[in-house]
């Protein structure tokens, strides 16, 4: 039995005895078998078990009056507990605690629709329902409206709201939760907003409440166990249509960066994107099939990460395009239409910039989620991969420093094979408003203990070096949270600081996710 | 009168029988309901397998690699009523996304049998799971070349009394997990309800 430190096994078997009389000793897990499920199945450290993160049991409870008898256990115990809604953050963690020997409370079993309000456009969430399954609903109630999820759809609309998770519709799927139910480290049950009013028929549509906005404190954090969320709901189009811009000049990025944003910011668009089509053509990221030339690489190489001109002589040569902007809009037809119309007669005042326009997309054909991955693990024998993905402003000056830095630090590592994965990338669109890219990419995990080791060790470096700049990670992998909360040091950490405050006046036993986002509770924290 | 097919079938049913026989003792135990048994059809060795499986009665369903369709369209209906086993041979990816799902209906993977392609065309194989099939996979070697239809003999006719999880059961499905097995590397597999002894 994996028990969590200064726990004594008596204590631990106790608890998971009292847990077992509140949801039923059947959903009570501590077998070998059962708790191989709760792990990072693509955790940094395979061959290290005294490294990785490793819960002791799991409890799975169907209520919430469950959790919070599950909550008032863990405090009388001193046992730590972990919530997981699905625990499917394949690269950032999975269902895998932050602290060692913890108990998993698998809300899994909480999987209902609370409510779906068509007319007003709000869902009401357990957090145990999938994309997968939700969408399954959407669709047999005929709701004309959009559900955002990334692929694969396994995970929680919940869990990845508060993980601020994203998808291709939204972008930003916490900017759709208003009201939350948090079950407290001590038990009591909170609803935000004006949840907190009762009778109040606004929980689902008006954040705000009255008094300091609380919603973020529960996302990426250890102050509570959500057990329902409400969901702003986006309709479904008529049509989306899209165009692309191509330019065989990479002093074309920033007019077309600048362009592409002030479209959005006026409302014309509802989403874009930028690329450098050749210098990304050889990434294998994100499983990516290489299409580019082989000196791709070799200039990716170079300590100089070629110049200018070479890249856009090769684009040319090549007939890949050296910059690639895109755009969409959604909606009505005609109201499409009459955007796109505009957007082109702006856009083609680009000199050497070609427009196109794509093909026009009803909303109904938004492809479902599915449990697919399109790459996964298991593809060239590696064993999983974590994510790396800082964010930076859109510009195009930002965007080759980033790339450089990165290049570059793979290089001083000698990693040529994760360097010929990254390859190069602006990103997979702009989000939050049209106004954050965000670089995302794997480091792949193998069998070989000493590589793993020295790619954690890379990551590292790489989070180093985007601090020295100011280029953030906004998600990290449990591996790293303690080096991503190392970034906002603004202050001598006062942020770091704060949240300590309020974890220790609201967890006092520091129970609830130890370690979770870099913030421990006193008893366990380095002085 | 008995088909040719009926008896072979029930020729091959004794085959199957006589190493849980050695196992056991005496009569085969209770075998577990199996809805579907799946192969990836695009590799020969699983093709033979679903083949076998056929032959020992089982419902066979060539797949190619895809798991979603099937999935969403007959298992997650079914197991949010009725959970029931399923065995199978796959790729890893295949295997693994099942257990994920599976795992949601409190199912588990009960069985694993690693089937690793060698430079010389043959396969090398291991085995996870309780000692009965551990015993039957130690049994292949590089050079059994029907190996397919024994692993199709080990998932069509699982014990019922190899789905509990208990210490006693001395299973050690639990250290199949972790390997990088290789997109080429093939894996049987039971996934089955469980349930919890003491």
């Amino acid at each position: 039995m994996r028990l969590p430190k200064g726990i004594s096994e008596r204590s631990f078997r106790n608890a998971l005895q009292e847990f077992g009389a509140v949801v039923g000793n059947e959903w009570v897990f501590s077998s070998d078998e059962d708790m191989a499920l709760y792990r990072d199945a693509y955790t940094p450290f395979p061959g290290e078990p005294d490294k990785q993160y490793l819960a002791g049991a799991a409890v799975s409870p169907t209520t919430v009056e469950q959790v919070q008898q599950i909550v008032r256990i863990a405090n009388k115990h001193r046992i730590p507990l972990y919530p997981v809604s699905t625990g499917r953050n394949l690269g950032f963690g999975g269902s895998s605690p932050t602290y060692t020997g913890s108990v998993i409370v698998d809300l899994k079993r909480m999987n209902r629709i609370v409510e779906i309000n068509t007319r007003e456009g709000y869902m009401i969430l357990e957090p145990g329902i999938n994309f997968i399954e939700l969408h399954r609903h959407f669709k047999a109630n005929n709701i004309p409206y959009v559900l955002q999820s990334p692929m694969p759809g396994w995970g929680s609309p919940v869990g990845n709201a508060l993980d601020h998770g994203s998808s291709t519709v939204v972008r930003d799927n916490y900017s759709l939760v208003r009201g939350m139910e948090v079950v407290l480290p001590d038990g009591e049950v909170l609803r935000t907003g004006a949840g907190a009013v009762p009778g109040s028929k606004l929980w689902a549509t008006y954040q705000y409440g009255y008094g300091p906005f609380i919603n973020g404190m529960f996302s990426q954090s250890s102050l509570g166990i959500v057990t329902k969320m409400c969901f702003s709901l986006v309709p479904v189009w008529e049509t989306q249509q899209g165009f692309t811009l191509t330019s065989y000049s990479t002093a074309d990025m920033q007019p077309i960066i600048d362009a592409l944003l002030l479209l959005q910011m006026q409302g014309v668009l509802d989403g874009w994107g930028i690329e450098s089509p050749i210098r990304e053509s050889m990434s294998t990221n994100d499983g990516r099939r290489p299409y580019g030339v082989p000196q791709v690489k070799e200039l990716l190489r170079r300590a100089d990460g070629g110049s200018v001109a070479e890249w856009d002589a090769l684009g040319r040569s090549s007939n890949i395009p050296v910059v690639r902007g895109t755009g969409f809009a959604r909606g009505p037809t005609s109201v499409v239409d009459a955007r796109l119309a505009h957007a082109r007669s702006v856009l083609s005042r680009l000199p050497g910039v070609a427009f196109e326009l794509g093909r026009a997309a009803a909303g109904a054909d938004i492809p479902a989620p599915t449990i697919e991955f399109g790459f996964l693990a298991i593809q060239e024998a590696n064993l999983g991969h974590y994510y790396f993905a800082p964010v930076i402003n859109p510009v195009a000056e930002e965007i080759f420093a980033l790339n450089d830095t990165i290049r570059r630090t793979l290089l001083d590592a000698g990693d040529f094979e994760l360097l010929d994965n990254f390859g190069w990338s602006a990103g997979r669109g702009a989000f939050f408003g049209g106004k954050v890219l965000w670089i995302q990419f794997e480091f792949l995990v193998y069998e070989d203990v000493a590589k793993n080791q020295r790619r954690r060790e890379l990551y590292k470096k790489l989070v180093d070096v985007c601090t020295k700049r100011g280029w953030l990670l906004p998600r990290a992998p449990v591996a790293f949270q303690g080096e991503a909360m190392g970034q906002y040091s603004f202050n001598d950490d006062v942020l770091r600081r704060f949240h300590e405050t309020v974890k220790d006046a609201l967890d006092p036993n520091g129970i609830l996710a130890p370690g979770k986002s870099g913030i421990w509770p006193k008893h366990l924290r380095k002085s | 009168m008995t088909s040719r097919r009926t008896f072979i079938q029930a020729g091959l049913a004794a085959a199957v029988s006589i190493p849980f026989a050695k196992a056991f003792g005496s009569l085969p135990p209770a075998a577990m309901p199996l809805h579907a048994v799946y192969f990836d059809q695009r590799f020969a060795a699983a093709r033979a397998f679903g083949e076998a499986a056929v032959r020992l009665g089982g419902n066979a369903r060539a797949m190619s690699g895809a798991v979603h369709d099937f999935w969403y369209h007959d298992l997650a209906p079914r197991w949010r009523t009725r959970p029931i086993a399923i065995a199978g041979m796959t790729d890893p990816q295949a295997v693994f996304l099942l257990e994920m799902m599976a795992a949601d209906v409190g199912m588990r993977v009960v069985y694993r049998g690693h089937h690793l392609p060698q430079s010389s065309g043959r396969y090398a194989h291991e085995g996870f799971g309780p000692p009965h099939a551990r015993r039957a996979v130690a049994e292949f070697d590089v050079a059994t070349r029907n190996w397919a239809t024994g692993a199709a003999r080990i998932v069509a006719h699982w014990p019922l009394a190899e789905c509990s999880i208990a210490a006693s059961t001395g299973t050690n499905v639990g250290a199949a997990s972790g390997r990088a097995l290789g997109h080429q590397a093939l894996v049987s597999w039971v996934i089955a309800p469980v349930t919890r002894v003491g």
